[in-house]
């Protein structure tokens, strides 16, 4: 064969992926021939580089439970989006540091919330309201396996997760500021905390802030605030 | 009877759209699409490359609503005839190009090379050099005959190269610098 015909096999070559009559006909081409040679041991580098570089990571460790759990119809798979950001506004501080050292945090963390997009007005049967809460946590160095858990109020749930008051993620952090934006259904008004617990490899830190206020708590002619 | 394929097909859902978060959705929404046909699941031989060709189907529906909704195109890694014929076609012109270069800058060049295939040739060349898909099997999920598969990543590979050699400056006086 040629240098031509044999370059072209060089990639399936060093995956091992050629017959073995092939395999030996580039094996014995290589030994006479220096240029192809150096072409092979390029070929054998891509691949190792391509491997290290481009390896699909992990699913998370609850993905297998989850999904079989939505096929069941059990309800526990049901997907929540939740969207991490990677810049965060100061006032939607839920002040949080992880890393060397674990100093304290905020003494008061703070909840922002955005109105949905249609604003439910609160009437005699007050109707669940929807409300974005984000959760801005900073760390200190990146951290994997974190796991978060949020601890809900009865008047309060995850959209997508009806019923489940206390639920659970595996999440990554990265450096620096991290935002995690949880779409909350308000179901009556009610009184309550959210608490975010974070365990990050055994380091364990316990935040408690206010649930945005349903509709049907605020006074008449008393203007609703941005929820703190 | 899918649990032992779970992790294969969230390989493949994450080839296909590049995020875990959306990998994970889109096994999700086979499973529980397939959970009322596990009588017809049972006779299927060959289950994980049938599974996979169902998440493909799949990610290209939602490819396609999306694309309706954009007015863009929709991958073409499955609609194979006139695209392969047309790929086909240079296939007699197209030579691997010799490299010449060194392990240190080989990864940030190849992020460039890479970056510049297109997102089927990108998927394709990672499905089977990096997750060692046998093309067999690349063939069966797309719907392809092997023969596409080949020629497809044929010239993939061949693109890679040409993208990674264009990355080198050229040395003065020689034309090429090794690294």
């Amino acid at each position: 064969m040629s240098c031509s015909q044999i370059r072209s096999q060089l990639p399936d070559f060093v995956r091992n992926q050629l017959a073995s009559g092939e395999a030996q006909q580039v094996r014995a081409h290589l030994e006479h021939c220096p240029s192809c040679a150096r072409q092979a041991e390029i070929e054998a580098a891509l691949k190792d580089e391509l491997a290290s570089r481009y390896a699909v990571p992990a699913a998370s460790t609850d993905f297998e439970s989850r999904v079989l759990a939505a096929a069941s119809g059990s309800g526990q798979g049901r997907k929540v989006h939740l969207a991490w950001g990677g810049a965060v506004a100061a006032a939607l501080v839920l002040g949080l540091m992880l890393g060397r050292g674990m100093p304290e945090p905020d003494p008061v963390p703070q909840l922002a919330s955005e109105p949905a997009p249609e604003e439910q007005s609160a009437g005699p049967m007050p109707e669940p309201v929807d409300r974005t809460v984000r959760l801005a946590f900073t760390a200190g160095e990146p951290l994997d396996n974190v796991t978060l858990t949020l601890a809900l109020p009865p008047h309060v749930e995850l959209s997508g997760l009806p019923g489940q008051h206390r639920v659970s993620w595996q999440v990554s952090l990265e450096q620096g500021d991290n935002v995690l934006a949880l779409p909350l259904k308000i179901l009556f008004p009610g009184a309550g905390e959210l608490i975010a617990e974070l365990d990050a490899n055994g380091r364990q830190k316990v935040f408690r802030a206010v649930v945005p206020q349903h509709p049907g708590n605020i006074v008449p002619n008393e203007q609703e605030e941005p929820a703190t | 009877m899918v649990q032992p394929h779970l992790q294969a097909m969230h390989s493949f859902a994450w080839r296909l759209t590049g995020n875990s978060q959306d990998a994970e959705d889109l096994v999700q929404d086979v499973v529980v699409k397939l959970y009322p046909r596990l009588d017809e699941l049972e006779s299927v031989d060959q289950l994980r490359p049938w599974l996979n060709r169902v998440l493909y189907r799949q990610f290209i529906d939602g490819l396609r609503k999306k694309s309706r909704q954009a007015d863009q195109p929709v991958s073409d890694l499955m609609d194979a005839d006139s695209q392969s014929d047309w790929l086909d076609s240079l296939e007699a012109d197209d030579h691997s190009p010799e490299l010449v270069l060194g392990q240190a800058q080989l990864g940030p060049m190849l992020d460039k090379a890479l970056a510049r295939l297109s997102p089927d040739q990108r998927t394709l060349l990672l499905l089977h050099d990096v997750d060692g898909w046998r093309q067999e099997d690349v063939a069966e999920v797309l719907g392809v005959p092997v023969g596409t598969v080949k020629s497809r990543l044929h010239r993939c590979r061949a693109n890679l190269r040409k993208f990674l050699q264009d990355c080198m400056e050229p040395e003065p006086g020689s034309g090429r610098q090794e690294l």
